[in-house]
């Protein structure tokens, strides 16, 4: 287990020190000189402003401008620091990724001056557009119509349903729209197994076949039915359930599909107390959660298994919550509220070097919370009993690590932290935070946005109502902000 | 999906000389193409530089909405567009190409952020393959064809000017675009009549069936939304 720690410690120092040119410091640096830039809106700035890749890192051609304008590769963050206004000045009037677009004119309007395909959005609207074969610029509910077909039911419409929506009238015509898409979000292609609301979480939780029990497993080593994860996930996608239930959940969903008609499959999905064990995959497929401890996703059996694994403390388990649910990936230096004091590196992996405790000030303080959550770890008993696999173990670190000589201090890991800068207790006080903060409702809007609308969001009005919405008025029904979303320029001006 | 447009333009629009974003419809309407059209040329009228996106939001279909579009406007089962090997369906063997994932066997998780480069091959597969086969079903019994019914004599068309000749093309923009043709993209498909004729096809009328569908089917109007 330790080998696996390593490993994974060492990736996570790969991202962010894997060159010594790589520098966690400059997103907050090119902030302090473009404070004005929508990249600096938030925080600090995205990494893709000057990285084409963050591990291994790489540099578009801006950050190859900027790189090429600093007095040595290795400098220190210090000298980095003092030296990168100069930098950024000394490259603002060159257009690095061709674009016609002077870096300056980029950073100040909002796209990246590394990217080719990344302009100020505005710049190439014309003013009067009526003159054009097809609208750009402008919202055009014909474009919609389609694409809502597109998006949500898999396919375009027919040319009969397309003369029928464009000879209503305008009113008409978004009525139209709403029904088209109220209509869409109930078919196999949205919210089915394999649907597009699915298919939105397979990089939060990570499938792995080869380890599946349950429904289509096929190998030997049954861990986990993630399918359980994915239910959960599109339930709470759907039919204007609480989006939050995904990491806060204490139930499960299962998923039935009626074949009354076997062309038409209707997949449905119900809320159950628990998953018990039974044909055909064991207890593969159960969820040994104590209701009282399980916090969604981000407590089921697999993600317990497959990122916490054998690891006392486990950091991969934390950061995967927090990039999956919250949209922060710390290993591209995203989403740092460091922690003073932090990290105390209770596990002895070295955390506290300068070039680690960067993000570590922020990452280990989020990782406590899982002190007790046990993955694979077994075959030890507490008071008698077997210490349970993906369960909630009291005093798991020192029922299982206690006599460590190689982690002395790990038996002093507090259960409290902070999680986006706020005190928690425990993992159930963890999820409350993040769930209720405007990053979770930012992130769960993200995701729609990049399917739907096909970019990030970076900096957008459109996006700031629609996730301020999610939150507010609609009360973290996804269907009613995908109502917002469709109406939004963003989505219908091509 | 971000493709490269070049990439798809210079395989598939300029190959083919198809014409969209071409003529002068007034704006949504009805009949003019979706955000995604683009292209270049025009019978007689020379280059017609369409407008083009601000937004760079135009996405690629991917997958599943090239299988069922295509499969649609074709009249022809998913399952059976197009098959490599006569096995194994081409839209699951470029899944990845094509805009696709594999998250439990291969562990990607996500589409990829551009195209590939044999994305424009995936997608000519497909388009290639769902045509020749609307047309071969088709000429066997052209009196109940689905699209192409067209007049045929040993092999050619009677006129390519002929009434039928339009209706087909017709056809083929109202499925495949859900508009009618303009002027000059129904120009562009009689134009590549004689074209076909020049390269030696022995059955003319069924090879120009195919291409036409080829070619209006791969315009970045059907490709992307």
């Amino acid at each position: 287990m330790r080998t696996l720690s390593a490993i994974i410690l060492g990736l996570g120092l790969s991202a962010i020190a894997g060159t010594a040119s790589a520098k966690v410091v400059a997103p907050a640096g090119f902030c302090e000189t473009y404070n004005n830039s929508p990249f600096c809106t938030s925080g600090p700035a995205p990494c893709a402003v000057c990285h084409s890749n963050t591990s291994p890192p790489a540099w578009n051609s801006y950050g190859d401008a900027v790189k090429a304008a600093l007095s040595g590769q290795n400098i220190s963050e210090a000298q980095f620091l003092t030296e990168l206004p100069e930098a950024l000045a000394s490259v603002e009037g060159l257009d690095s990724d061709g674009d016609d677009f002077d870096n300056l004119d980029e950073i100040l309007g909002g796209s990246r001056p590394g990217d080719s395909m990344s302009t100020p959005g505005d710049l190439d609207c014309p003013d009067d557009v009526s003159e054009l074969d097809y609208p750009i610029c402008v919202y055009s509910p014909r474009h919609v119509f389609r694409k809502v077909y597109l998006d949500f039911c898999g396919h375009s419409p027919s040319y009969d349903d397309m003369q029928a929506f464009v000879a209503l009238d305008a009113a008409a015509q978004l009525d139209a729209l709403h029904a088209t898409l109220e209509s869409c979000v109930d078919t196999e292609e949205w919210l089915g197994k394999n649907g597009a609301v699915w298919r939105l979480a397979h990089p939060k939780i990570r499938p792995v076949g080869s380890l599946k029990a349950g429904e289509d497993a096929y190998s030997t080593i049954r861990l986990a039915d993630y399918y359980n994860d994915y239910n959960l996930y599109v339930w709470s996608q759907i039919d204007d359930n609480d989006a939050r239930s995904v990491i806060t959940a204490d139930f499960f969903v299962q998923r039935s599909v009626d074949l009354t008609d076997p062309d038409e499959p209707k997949t449905s999905y119900a809320t159950v107390a628990d998953i018990p064990a039974g044909p055909p995959c064991g207890n593969g497929c159960t969820e040994p959660m104590q209701l009282e401890r399980r916090n969604g996703n981000i407590t089921s059996r697999w993600f317990l298994d497959y990122f916490v694994m054998f690891t006392p403390l486990p950091r991969n388990a934390a950061a995967q919550a927090y990039r999956a649910y919250l949209g922060y990936d710390i290993a591209r230096v995203e989403g740092l509220f460091p922690v003073t004091g932090e990290p105390k590196d209770y596990d002895n992996k070295g955390v506290k070097d300068e070039a680690c405790a960067q993000c570590h000030s922020t990452l280990d303080p989020l990782t406590y919370a899982y002190r007790n959550y046990n993955g694979l770890t077994g075959g030890m008993t507490q008071g008698g009993d077997p210490i349970g696999r993906a369960m909630y173990v009291d005093n798991r670190l020192e029922e299982l690590w206690g006599d460590d000589p190689s982690m002395p201090e790990l038996s002093n890991t507090p259960e409290n932290g902070q999680v986006l800068g706020q005190d928690y207790a425990d993992l159930n006080e963890w999820t409350q935070i993040a769930a209720n903060h405007d990053q979770f409702a930012k992130a769960a809007v993200n995701d729609y946005w990049k399917l739907l609308v096909g970019t990030d969001s970076e900096s957008d009005a459109e996006f700031d109502n629609l996730w301020k919405d999610l939150k507010g008025k609609h009360a973290y029904s996804i269907e009613k902000m995908l109502h917002d979303l469709i109406m939004t320029e963003a989505y219908g001006a091509p | 999906m971000h493709l490269r447009y070049g990439l798809l333009i210079a395989s598939l629009v300029t190959t083919l000389g198809a014409c969209a974003g071409c003529g002068e419809d007034p704006v949504d309407d009805g009949s003019g193409g979706s955000g995604g059209s683009g292209g270049s040329g025009g019978s007689g009228g020379g280059i017609v530089t369409p407008p083009i996106s601000a937004k760079h939001a135009i996405k690629f279909k991917t997958k599943g909405r090239l299988l069922k579009d295509f499969s649609a406007a074709l009249a022809l089962p998913t399952d059976q567009l197009c098959q490599e090997l006569g096995q194994y369906n081409c839209a699951n063997v470029h899944a990845i190409a094509l805009g696709g994932v594999d998250a439990y066997g291969a562990g990607v998780y996500e589409p990829l952020k551009a195209s590939a480069i044999t994305t424009p091959l995936a997608v000519d597969r497909l388009a290639l393959s769902g045509c020749t086969q609307r047309a071969v079903l088709d000429f066997k019994d052209l009196g109940s064809a689905k699209i192409f019914k067209l007049e045929v004599e040993n092999g050619a068309l009677v006129d390519i000017n002929a009434e039928s000749t339009s209706a087909v093309i017709t056809t083929l923009f109202q499925r495949i675009h859900l508009r009618n043709p303009k002027d000059n993209e129904a120009a562009h498909l009689r134009d590549l009549y004689p074209q076909v004729i020049e390269a030696g096809s022995a059955t003319p009328a069924q090879d120009w069936a195919s291409l036409s569908c080829y070619s209006v089917l791969t315009m970045m109007e059907s490709l992307f939304y």
